[in-house]
């Protein structure tokens, strides 16, 4: 038995048709781009930015750069120590220890400010301030980095 | 359309195995130079016979570089190097001031990867005789 389609309703079904065709085509090509588009980044950037960070703490401290106080000794030894295209900021707090708790003494910031839009990565380090060979302060550095 | 959806892919396939191999090359040259900046090496007296090592390492502590690991890693063949530090492609190690002046070189005198291949480069910050140097890793295709 052959079913009688009218003229109209057979181009509408062909349109139908046509349409759903061409959405999944181009849902095809938008998730292929999308996908690949997110997969080209560089997966151990931010791996390597964070152990930027990390060495460049490590540095600052070995060179006593952290405890100076030196806002411009601070700066250079940062802008020298972190290599060309990698921005960063730091924030240091430093906490005094009297009757069993930690006041907030003083909080420095060095160096760029943090942009926005961008991914920062970050690395910390403790330490201590001396006078007299004994603890006087208790410091945490704070770094935010990222590639310009 | 078919053959057009044909070649995109195809593209990213290329694309796909071109990045494959950058990423396999950098993890590379990241562990080579965590290894260096971040450890001693081992047995702890390996400088006293290099080819007797089981792994190697720059630093007496972390982030601060000795000459006489860099000199006993310098005495060591290069077939011998790129096995202790776990490297599956040709590797070379430049150890430099922060303003690019050249301290040394692993191997020896290297003077740079052929500009035709692929290269990776990670550097990383650490301290040598009291000042701060780069130590940058490079892996290569030849």
């Amino acid at each position: 038995m052959r079913t009688k389609v009218r003229n109209g309703a057979r181009g509408f079904v062909f349109s139908m048709d046509a349409a759903l065709s061409a959405f999944l085509l181009v849902l095809v090509l938008a998730t292929t781009v999308l996908l690949s588009a997110q997969a080209a980044g560089d997966p151990y950037e931010k791996l390597q930015v964070a152990r930027i960070g990390k060495d460049a703490m490590v540095m600052l401290d070995r060179q006593g750069m952290l405890s100076s106080e030196n806002a411009t000794m601070v700066g250079a030894a940062l802008n020298a120590t972190l290599p060309k295209g990698i921005g960063a900021h730091m924030s240091i707090s430093t906490y005094a220890y009297a009757n069993g708790t930690f006041n907030l003494v003083n909080i420095d910031e060095y160096g760029e400010e943090i942009p926005g839009g961008k991914n920062t990565y970050g690395a910390s380090r403790n330490f201590v301030g001396m006078k007299n060979g004994q603890v006087a302060n208790y410091s945490s550095a704070r770094m935010w980095i990222w590639q310009e | 359309m078919l053959a057009f959806f044909l070649m995109v892919w195809d593209s990213y396939t290329e694309r796909y195995i071109a990045m494959e191999s950058s990423i396999d090359m950098e993890t590379t040259a990241i562990g080579i130079a965590d290894l260096l900046v971040s450890t001693g090496g081992s047995p702890g007296n390996w400088t006293a016979e290099p080819l007797a090592a089981q792994s190697i390492g720059l630093a007496w502590r972390q982030n601060e570089l000795d000459w006489y690991r860099l000199s006993a890693l310098s005495s060591l063949p290069y077939a011998s190097a790129k096995m202790l530090l776990g490297a599956d492609r040709e590797f070379a190690i430049k150890i430099e001031t922060l303003d690019g002046g050249r301290l040394a070189t692993y191997p020896p005198g290297w003077a740079g990867a052929a500009a035709s291949g692929k290269a990776v480069e990670v550097t990383r910050v650490a301290m040598m005789n009291g000042s701060a140097v780069n130590v940058k890793v490079q892996v290569y295709e030849n």
